[in-house]
């Protein structure tokens, strides 16, 4: 009968897999519709070559057992389109950087070569159709919160780029929505505004940061907390105009001068140059006394005794620079943690973004920044803002789904979101806002019920997935499962595939979204099933762009290990390792394989920069 | 879009999803700007480096999407104003067909003089890359080993340079910096001393060779130093300003450093610590007992029979002081490549004052962090967008 | 909502052992929303009962909406039928839903009911409710007495409260402390002078097993019939 059944494309990248595989035995491998073996997926004849005999196979699913590189996965699309098969209904399985380069005995390789083949049939057949695009229809305005420097930036760029920016003078009160269609809500002296925006750029408040000085008085500023280069600024223009135009004699106290931002260090310099004094105090060796009105400022400067001051105005406590924000990541959803200013230290690894799509911010509303630092971020964010916010019509795919009818409405997947992607609402179900979600599974790992499904991989796919692998031909020993994490894992992977560094074929590897995609069943299964080890290898706490991975898994493999405990299994078999994408190094180590090949492969990066900098 | 870093990276895929063609061209054989070679820092927890943003940013980057990516062609010079740009591109003979090759590596594995070789495990592209100076022919001899071996056609032995004239509305140069050449400070005996090294050195080292690579540039050995400022801050070098990120890159690779060898003890000569962002305040905060903070440059380093001798004055205690490690390492700062593609750059040397029409990202402006590059790309698509909307 | 929480998997192994073909039955309300028994623990318990029961034992899964519905119930007829024992994820009143529907089948208990309650924070249940059959809430600013506090007092504290803190289970409050804050916070401490006087608890379940019946109700669906 035609028009099922699923086909094999096996590519061989210009025959060198052959050596390494038995690909024979791999187009043979069981349960295919039809089979083909190819040499050149990636280059347009190749795919040409597949797409019209997958067109004659009629068949109704495509597995195709290649490599990853983004030509391949190009080619799939383009083949499974040009042949009709919906995209759902294929698998790439990276073969090369996967399985044949990376393993030594054609044997064993060719085994897991099989179990990933079956492993990627047994998913198509348990996929299920994408949930239909959704239409969010954006009207082009921002809302900007802050009267810095930053927001006018912002403002004054989303106006040129053809968006309205939404400036307000009051408190943001409410914020609900996703990407493209929030509600704020505002006090203000006058009541409460409502307005629907497509993003947010939130900026502190510009810190007032004059002292009131009259002409001729001496002035003392006190830099005692951290050297933020916002505080560097205030504090520096403001001694330099004291002291160069108003007369004053001008003392800087600090420990640190924080220069970090652009024009600091010049500004340093010109305030030395005019006449500030800065005197860089010691720990504990600095003492204050009032008397009269004035202030006895007493230093002990190592090698130079002390030194007495006496000043009309002390100016301390600079690091209030950062109080006007209080409570405003709070109110957008994300601050760590309760009447937060601040979003989390992670907020250091992107330039304006954050966990919430659509939610930007920016200036002293991030960080300590300078007045160029936010005009600078003010600008990026409007750019940003632009691709969720832009006046149209955006086409958006649900990356998860809410099936109502298992929903028992516990309300986990709202809880433990780190997106803000889940809302409910009086006499509604619970439902994923796809302009908010980003695909990581830690709903669908959390919900009791299994009623929340990843697109990519729900939950039935995934378990079939695994079992498929657990099972097939022999391995030369038991099999360790690695889960990689698609941020760092999956990359780490490539390129000890790509340095041909072998490890043993018995590690099979799950990638998945986010180490937060997985539940205490998904490690006692292949343990159960004979497995020696499962490893949960994915981000670093700090690093995880879904922020709580790497905590989730820890607490997966804590049950789980209990688990296996009562089973019978041993119960130090499941382990979570962290690593970063870059470092192969690493997960090299986990998987017990020495990196270092001297300058084999590595060897290039000289040749990398030699040629850079030519 | 001149510069295929981290702000380069980020300004053509912004551009591209607004639906505007970008020309992407990158001098170098891959993506990723210097970062592309920077190594993680964590050591317990992650350090928050950034590295992971770069590496991001050169996954997420699609060929093919909107974005025309140019390897290996050098932008030489820009003439004309918005709208009618002309650029005009060096293309430096690289070998292979980018478009064609797969990576497969059977070229390498036939190559007698291991002359062909991939860029690095993570490049894009990852075509192949020849060394037309190791290669056998550069001897004369007639050797066609990879060109038969090549299962798709993609050696190109004869590959030759070339030039080529492209036509752009708006130009955004994101050229990046390059590291101080610390060499300049004889005293500090880089390049003269075998224990002397650069952060820049130590990130593409423990990039390269994971771990091993301290072991191996330290074998045996326990004390390191680290001195900050070196080509930053220092008007008597020419350079006035401070480099922003080496402070948390010396601590975050110090912190890594003591982490993965047991017993090694570092310490850091600063003037001010740039604890810029609560973030990175946290990381001196809680420093790990075997790092050290010293307020006081050394000004030589001196090869003695004990290891490399270090004269500092300690500002803290107001003394001069003498101590021995045996490595030392020299945390270069942000400089500029120069004036690039012939634009107008400030005394320090990076560009300002651009013509209409041209764009800077990145550090090509100013010495940046990645994340900061990343936003700056943003910000100049932007700005290209707004020269763009302005033409029509 | 109902809580209940699983019985030790030795205990269930002991149980279930000597039957041949097992079904593990969810319940997809209260027991899912307490994590006890929807349809992830029903999958991580039949997965860790093939693993210790091994061969001997044939094991489906299935969940339904409410063990407490006989149409619901009737859902999964078949399976109940292949199976030789039920183990219920459900409550108390879901594994007696089953065999009163299916009496001819072997029932047991996966898990133990605990009380009526609701999540305080995600992994923290609470008992709330004891069902008494005679509300006095709103005479103790919403906070029941009878449930919260060990004695069931109705008229202030004994003398034991420590720190706020219950004598008898020191990691619970005080419902009388709660009661006390509450009713200040809402500025109605004079709440409190009103005695509650002794109470008749046979609406309670010390007047045995309770039954509510509705005649209105009870005469819409003889009406079908
Ligand atoms: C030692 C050291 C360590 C650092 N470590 C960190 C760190 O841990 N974390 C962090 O956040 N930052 C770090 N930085 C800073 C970081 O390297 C920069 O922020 C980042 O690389 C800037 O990105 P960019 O895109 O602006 O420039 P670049 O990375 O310099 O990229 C510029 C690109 O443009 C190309 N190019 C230049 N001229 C031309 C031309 N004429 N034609 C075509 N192409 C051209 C270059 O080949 C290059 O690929 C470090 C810097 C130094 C010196
Ligand atoms: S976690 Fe599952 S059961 Fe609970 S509310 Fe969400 S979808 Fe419903
Ligand atoms: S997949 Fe992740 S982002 Fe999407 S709804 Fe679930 S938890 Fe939120
Ligand atoms: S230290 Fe840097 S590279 Fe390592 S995980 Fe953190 S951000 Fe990524
Ligand atoms: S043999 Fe050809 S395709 Fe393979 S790596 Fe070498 S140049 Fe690329
Ligand atoms: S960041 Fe630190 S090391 Fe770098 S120039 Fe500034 S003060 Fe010096
Ligand atoms: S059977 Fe028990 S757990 Fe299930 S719905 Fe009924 S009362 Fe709740």
């Amino acid at each position: 009968m035609n028009g099922y059944g699923t086909a094999l494309a096996v590519c061989t990248c210009g025959g060198t897999l052959c050596g390494r595989l038995d690909v024979e035995r791999i187009v043979a491998a069981p349960g295919f519709a039809s089979a083909l073996v190819i040499h050149d997926l990636c280059l347009p004849a190749g795919s040409a070559r597949v797409a019209s005999w997958l067109r004659e196979t009629a068949a109704d699913s495509l597995v195709v057992a290649a490599c990853g590189v983004p030509a391949a996965v190009q080619a799939v699309v383009e083949v499974s389109r040009a042949a009709g098969v919906a995209e759902h209904r294929t698998s790439l399985v990276d073969l090369r950087e996967g399985c044949a380069w990376v393993h030594t005995q054609a044997d064993q390789a060719t085994a897991k070569a099989l179990r990933m083949v079956a492993s990627a049939a047994a998913g198509v057949r348990e996929s299920t159709p994408p949930v239909p695009d959704v239409e969010v229809r954006p009207s082009g305005r921002v809302l900007v919160v802050g009267t810095g420097p930053g927001s006018l930036a912002a403002a004054a760029r989303l106006k040129d780029l053809g968006c309205e920016a939404v400036l307000i003078s009051g408190t943001l009160e409410r914020f609900e929505g996703q990407a493209g269609e929030f509600k704020a809500r505002i006090r203000t002296d006058q009541g409460v505004e409502c307005h629907a925006v497509g993003a947010v750029i939130a900026a502190g408040d510009a810190p007032a940061r004059m002292p009131a000085v009259q002409a001729g008085q001496r002035v003392a500023f006190l830099l005692e907390g951290d050297p933020w280069p916002s505080v560097t600024e205030s504090t520096l223009s403001a001694a330099l105009h004291l002291a160069r135009d108003c007369g004053c004699r001008v003392l800087v106290l600090f420990r640190d001068m924080g220069v970090a931002g652009r024009g600091l260090e010049e500004l340093y310099r010109e305030a030395r140059g005019s006449g500030v004094t800065f005197v860089r105090m010691e720990e504990g060796s600095l003492r204050i006394v009032e008397a009269g009105g004035e202030w006895v400022v007493t230093l002990e400067v190592p090698g130079l005794g002390s030194v007495t001051e006496t000043v009309d105005v002390l100016v301390s406590g600079a690091t209030d620079a950062l109080q006007g924000t209080r409570g405003l990541a709070e109110v957008l959803g994300v601050a760590p943690r309760k009447g937060g200013w601040a979003p989390r230290e992670r907020a250091l690894l992107e330039p304006v973004a954050t966990e919430r799509n659509g939610v930007f911010l920016i200036g002293s509303a991030r960080g300590p920044y300078t007045t160029d630092q936010a005009v600078r971020q003010g600008e990026a964010a409007a750019m940003a803002a632009l691709s969720v916010a832009a006046p149209g019509v955006i086409a958006v795919s649900a990356r998860a789904s809410v099936d109502v009818e298992r929903c028992a409405f516990c309300l986990t997947c709202l809880r433990v979101c780190p997106h803000q992607a889940v809302t409910t609402a009086l006499g509604q179900t619970m439902r994923v806002l796809p302009a908010a979600c980003q695909g990581c599974g830690v709903c669908a790992a959390a919900c009791p019920a299994g009623a929340i499904q990843i697109t990519e991989s729900p939950n039935r796919r995934l378990l079939a997935e695994m079992d498929a692998l657990m099972n097939g031909p022999p391995l030369g020993g038991r099999p360790t499962v690695v889960f990689a994490c698609a941020n760092s894992a999956v990359p780490a992977l490539q390129a000890l595939g790509r340095l041909r560094l072998s490890y043993p074929a018995q590690v099979l590897v799950v990638p998945v979204p986010c180490l937060g995609r997985l539940e205490a069943v998904h490690c006692v299964r292949p343990l159960a099933a004979g497995a020696r080890r499962v490893l949960l290898c994915g981000c670093y706490d700090r690093s995880c762009e879904h922020l709580v991975g790497p905590a989730t898994a820890r607490r997966v493999v804590e049950r789980a290990s209990a688990l296996a405990g009562t089973l019978g299994l041993d119960p130090g078999a499941i382990h979570v390792a962290s690593l970063a994408p870059v470092d192969w190094h690493k997960l090299g180590q986990i998987l017990g394989v020495s990196c270092d090949d001297g300058d084999r492969n590595g060897g290039e990066a000289s040749k990398v920069t030699a040629h850079a900098t030519a | 879009m001149v510069g295929a870093g981290p702000a380069g990276l980020t300004a053509a895929q912004a551009l591209a999803a607004r639906g505007i063609p970008v020309l992407l061209a990158e001098q170098g054989p891959v993506v990723g700007g210097w970062a592309a070679c920077y190594a993680c820092k964590a050591a317990t927890d992650c350090n928050l480096c950034g590295v992971c943003l770069s590496a991001r940013v050169s996954r997420t980057m699609q060929p093919g999407a909107g974005v025309t990516l140019k390897v290996d062609a050098h932008v030489l010079g820009i003439e004309g104003g918005p709208g009618s740009f002309a650029v005009r591109l060096a293309h430096r003979p690289r070998g292979v067909d980018v478009s064609r090759c797969t990576g497969c590596g059977r070229c390498a594995e036939l190559c007698p003089v291991a002359a062909i070789a991939q860029p690095h495990p993570q490049a894009l592209p990852m075509a192949y890359l020849l060394d037309q100076e190791a290669c056998l022919r550069a001897r004369g001899e007639e050797c066609v080993i990879c060109r038969e071996a090549c299962p798709f056609g993609a050696v190109l032995l004869d590959d030759t340079p070339s030039e080529e004239l492209v036509q752009a509305d708006v130009v955004v140069l994101a050229t990046g910096f390059e590291p101080y050449p610390a060499a300049r400070k004889g005293q500090l005996g880089y390049g003269r001393l075998p224990g002397v090294i650069t952060t820049m050195d130590l990130e593409r080292g423990l990039w390269q060779h994971g771990p091993e690579y301290l072991s191996r540039l330290l074998p045996g050995s326990r004390r390191v130093a680290f001195v900050h400022c070196v080509g930053s801050r220092d008007l008597a070098a020419g350079r006035g300003w401070c480099s922003q990120v080496c402070c948390p890159t010396a601590l975050r690779l110090a912190g890594r450093m003591v982490r993965e060898l047991p017993g090694l003890e570092a310490t850091l000569f600063f003037i001010d610590l740039q604890r810029c962002a609560p973030g990175i305040a946290r990381l001196f905060d809680d420093l790990p007992p075997e790092i050290h903070l010293v307020r006081g440059i050394p000004g030589d380093v001196l090869s003695e029979p004990g290891g490399l001798l270090l004269t500092f004055e300690d500002v803290a205690t107001a003394t001069r002081r003498q101590e021995l490690f045996d490595l030392v390492v020299l945390a270069v700062g942000m400089d500029s490549p120069g004036a690039a593609a012939g634009m107008p750059a400030a005394a320090e040397g990076f560009l300002c004052d651009l013509p209409a029409g041209v764009v800077a990202a990145g550090a090509c402006g100013g010495p940046v962090s990645i994340p900061e590059a990343v936003g700056e790309g943003l910000r100049a698509a932007g700005a290209a967008l707004r020269v763009l909307e302005s033409l029509s | 909502m109902i809580v209940a929480q699983q019985k030790p998997l030795e205990d269930i192994r002991q149980m279930a052992r000597g039957f041949r073909r097992l079904l593990v039955l969810g319940c997809g309300t209260c027991t899912t929303i307490c994590f006890a028994g929807g349809e992830k623990e029903v999958g991580l318990l039949a997965t860790s009962l093939r693993s210790v029961l091994g061969q001997e034992i044939e094991i489906e899964e299935a969940v339904v909406q409410r063990q407490c519905e006989w149409e619901f119930l009737d859902q999964v007829g078949e399976a109940v039928g292949r199976a030789e024992a039920v183990l219920s994820l459900g409550c108390g009143v879901g594994v007696q839903g089953i065999g009163e529907r299916y009496p001819g089948v072997v029932v047991l208990p996966g898990l133990n009911t605990a009380f009526m309650g609701l999540t305080e924070a995600p992994g923290i249940w609470g008992e709330r409710c004891m069902a008494c059959g005679d509300c006095l809430l709103h005479r103790t600013g919403g906070i029941c007495p009878v449930a919260r506090c060990a004695k069931s007092l109705l008229n202030g504290p004994c003398g034991g409260v420590q720190d706020g803190h219950c004598e008898i289970s020191p990691e619970n409050p005080c419902a009388w402390v709660l009661i006390y804050d509450r009713l200040m916070q809402q500025g109605r401490l004079e709440q409190l002078e009103e005695i509650i006087p002794v109470r008749d608890w046979k609406a309670s379940h010390s007047g045995g097993p309770r039954r509510i019946v509705r005649p209105d109700l009870r005469e819409m669906v003889e009406e079908e019939v």
